[in-house]
């Protein structure tokens, strides 16, 4: 049976794209106006013409968004009985309202303070002290850091090396003017996604999105690009070590893939390789008892894969005493991607569980606008995006895995301070 | 059983709870109970099977939660599954309670699955005491050197593992297995998995065991590890418990003084003088406790801790603005609505209406916020006195 999904969707005159999904008996409406500019944006082109920011800018300039006539959004979306918070990830950055009660005017609220800046030098002042609080709190989650570094030794120009939130120094010396011109380069209109997805009439909202927007022109003068350096093929540290306050090392192997521009087959191969690894690296796989009686893996093991446009990595990580064994039990996975099969069993169960992603995909709000707003940045079809394991056939899978080429390896190794 | 029944999701969620004392000496070993009871099962002898058979059945999701209420532990097994209309496979619901059956009734406990649950546990709490913020929480509740079970951790001691032997494992889970089991389900069960639901649960009388922490003594410490900023927590006692008439006030209190971006600690710590980025207080509703928790640095320290006082001295003052209470009102009002969108929040209240013996629907608990006055909120405020001070401070002020 499919899940059934009620979707509007539509392109505003002045370029905004929205989408409506309707989730009929659920209490809770979420609005979220997304920029379609991340960490990844420290260079882009206007109309060709190279443009380049500090790292972080657009973390930095997502805290600035709060101030909104003279005082923090937060508290008019709080009178409006709406709670509100944003995020800032590589591709976008997005601001979002919740609520149980009237949507139109969060919406009003939400447009008007994302298609408005308001930042001074004393407001830029006193955030760094905050963001700077903010990179000391991810500084000392091991987790972070491990991929952080593992990123770094992959990749020589990928902007996948640089901190979403910044350098401390890039942070310490932001100018109102970086940050006005990040804004007026990437929140015109024709940037922006919006998301609501709610339990209330979809078409009403259509139309009074449209309204508002009405009397929102486009002023960008030409096309904003994300602009991504060229990238060896060739990682940069095959090796990287490093100590912090722990007890137990933590140890990532990440393999640098070539990178396919094609977003269709980035969204295969990305379901393929996460087959694999899912069944690989996962009780699916009779050795992993074998893994855990040797003391080699805990709770805290696992593989991940990402596949888009400008970069295709996959990474396997661990917290382990035997930092060397697990280095080798990835490089026998790695030698059986090449060449193994899927297991059959572990195929059938895999695709079961594809189509239960599929059909509970629509209970999650957040996950759902996110990647919804995925979908409209990379130019594929949600469907297409949700149905692809139940589409993908074993051999396909294995011809995609087998076809990679593992050959730029990099191990990065977090151990305990002596 | 209780039964909320809804065609809002795709999944039926099932809570099966078993109440059992939280004691020091046994603790430990109900934290290890998680992992031994989805080891291995008699009818799937390895991961390999059971990973199999939750796939096949859909993604069938199961899982354990140990949670403290007062001088109680609540030993939780979760199940979600996708509802059967969605599913066109004969022997889908056979397979779900299956597989239900097998997790809570028929785990084989050996000494093999024992020292693995060890060891995977041990792993896990060394990862979690290495988190400076979790770190400072447990250690503020720990320093509080008083018979009462706050200072107790739910998730157990690693120094107790050497002394945990299969027959005290085995013993554990006869125990649980022969206590009442509470069943709270939210979908639209289907008539064998409610038959089979049926077969299991109690409609033996939950009784809570609770007693708010009171001392006139204050408990400090300090560390210091090499991290980027010093992770600071402070417990405060204010005496109001779930069963008390000042529970909703005490719940807006904690709202207004920072429980989220609208409270006066967000505001006037992190927004105004840029001295952190998270910062937050929690309220403990069985043990009659605040937990305040943010990040700084060390300099900062002597001026956090006096504008912590400053903020609860306001609100017993009432010198704030009546917007925040209301928005604080509003805010919680949202969220307990919101929750109705959660089945696992939903089948959580269930609980503790069973557990409190309230007869409460949601519009009574949103009646009794907006009843909820300045000067009911300046009354709780009056209540609260600082109890314990942990600093997991950074060794150097690298700038």
């Amino acid at each position: 049976m499919k899940n059934e999904l009620n979707v509007k969707q539509e392109t505003l005159p002045n370029g905004c794209q929205v989408i409506l999904v309707r989730k009929p008996g659920f209490h809770k409406s979420l609005g979220m106006l997304a920029t379609q500019a991340g960490g990844f944006d420290i260079k882009q082109t206007l109309n060709g013409q190279p443009i380049t920011y500090p790292s972080g800018c657009a973390h930095f300039l997502e805290h600035q968004m709060f101030h909104y006539k003279g005082g923090d959004v937060t508290d008019r979306f709080a009178a409006l009985q709406a709670q509100t918070n944003a995020f800032t990830s590589f591709n976008e950055t997005a601001y979002y309202f919740q609520t149980t009660s009237d949507v139109k005017k969060p919406i009003d609220l939400l447009f008007d303070f994302v298609e408005h800046l308001e930042i001074t030098p004393q407001t830029v002042a006193k955030e760094k002290g905050i963001i700077l609080s903010e990179y000391d709190m991810y500084k000392e989650n091991v987790e972070q850091r491990l991929m952080k570094e593992t990123w770094r030794s992959m990749y020589k120009n990928h902007p996948l090396r640089t901190d979403i939130l910044g350098s401390r120094e890039d942070i310490q010396n932001m100018t109102v003017e970086q940050l006005s011109r990040f804004y007026r380069n990437n929140y015109d209109p024709s940037r922006l996604i919006f998301i609501g997805i709610t339990g209330k009439e979809t078409a009403p909202l259509l139309t009074y999105v449209r309204e508002n927007q009405s009397a929102v022109p486009s002023h960008l003068p030409g096309r904003i690009e994300r602009l991504i350096d060229p990238e060896p093929a060739e990682v940069v540290r095959p090796y990287y070590e490093d100590q912090m306050d722990i007890r137990i090392p933590f140890v990532a192997v990440g393999y640098k893939l070539p990178v396919e521009p094609d977003e269709k087959k980035n969204v295969r191969m990305d379901a393929a390789v996460q087959m694999y690894l899912d069944t690989w690296m996962s009780p699916l796989n009779p050795e992993y008892q074998t893994w855990l009686d040797r003391r080699i893996l805990t709770s805290a093991a696992g593989a991940e894969c990402e596949f888009s446009k400008d970069h295709a990595f996959l990474f396997f990580f661990a917290q382990t005493q035997e930092v060397d064994a697990f280095i080798k039990i990835v490089e026998g996975i790695i030698e059986d991607m090449k060449t193994k099969p899927l297991d059959e069993a572990a195929f059938r169960s895999l695709r079961s569980m594809g189509i239960a992603s599929n059909i509970r995909s629509t209970d999650h709000y957040e996950s759902l606008a996110l990647d919804w707003i995925r979908v409209k940045t990379d130019h594929v079809s949600f469907w297409e995006n949700l149905n692809v394991l139940k589409t993908m056939t074993k051999t396909e899978a294995e011809e995609i895995v087998h076809g990679l080429n593992y050959d730029q390896k990099c191990v990065t190794v977090m151990r305990p301070k002596k | 059983m209780k039964i909320k029944q809804t065609t809002q999701f795709v999944d039926n969620s099932i809570s099966v709870r078993t109440v059992i004392p939280f004691e020091r000496k046994t603790i430990t070993s109900v934290n290890l109970l998680v992992y031994m009871m989805k080891a291995q099962t008699e009818a799937f002898p390895d991961k390999q099977a059971l990973a199999l058979a939750l796939n096949n059945a859909y993604g069938l999701r199961s899982s354990f939660r140990v949670s403290a209420y007062g001088r109680q532990i609540v030993f939780e097994c979760r199940f979600q599954y996708i509802r059967s209309q969605w599913i066109q496979s004969r022997d889908y619901l056979k397979e779900v309670i299956t597989i239900m059956d097998q997790i809570m009734n028929h785990s084989v406990f050996n000494e093999e699955s024992l020292q693995e649950a060890k060891y995977l546990y041990r792993t896990r709490i060394i990862q979690q005491m290495d988190d400076p913020a979790a770190y400072s929480v447990t250690q503020a509740m720990e320093i509080i050197d008083l018979p009462h079970n706050i200072r107790l951790r739910v998730q157990g001691y690693p120094e107790d593992l050497d002394r945990i032997t299969l027959q005290d494992m085995e013993q554990l889970d006869a125990l649980v297995k022969s206590l009442p089991h509470h069943v709270y389900v939210v979908g639209q069960p289907e008539p064998p998995v409610l038959q089979y639901l049926g077969s299991i649960d109690s409609d033996a009388e939950l009784q809570a065991d609770y007693e708010a922490v009171c001392s006139d003594r204050f408990f400090t410490k300090t560390q210091q590890r090499d991290i980027a900023q010093t992770n600071m927590t402070l417990v405060y006692q204010d005496q109001i418990t779930a069963d008390t008439p000042l529970y909703f006030p005490m719940i807006i209190t904690n709202a207004v003084l920072g429980a989220g971006p609208n409270s006066l600690l967000f505001e006037e710590i992190r927004e105004k003088r840029s001295y952190c980025y998270s910062v937050h207080s929690t309220m403990i509703r069985f043990d009659g406790a605040v937990v305040i928790h943010l990040g700084t640095r060390k300099k900062y320290i002597q001026d956090v801790l006096s504008l912590v006082e400053e903020q609860i001295r306001r609100i017993s003052e009432q010198d704030y603005e009546d917007r925040l209470l209301e928005v604080s009102k509003s805010d919680y009002i949202d969220g307990i609505i919101t929750a109705q969108d959660h089945p696992f929040s939903i089948t959580e209240q269930m609980f503790l209406d069973e557990l409190l013996h309230r007869q409460q629907t949601l519009s009574d608990r949103i009646e009794k916020i907006r009843n909820v006055t300045k000067a009911d909120v300046s009354t709780c405020a009056k209540h609260m006195k600082l109890l314990s001070a942990f600093y997991l401070e950074e060794e150097t002020d690298e700038e």
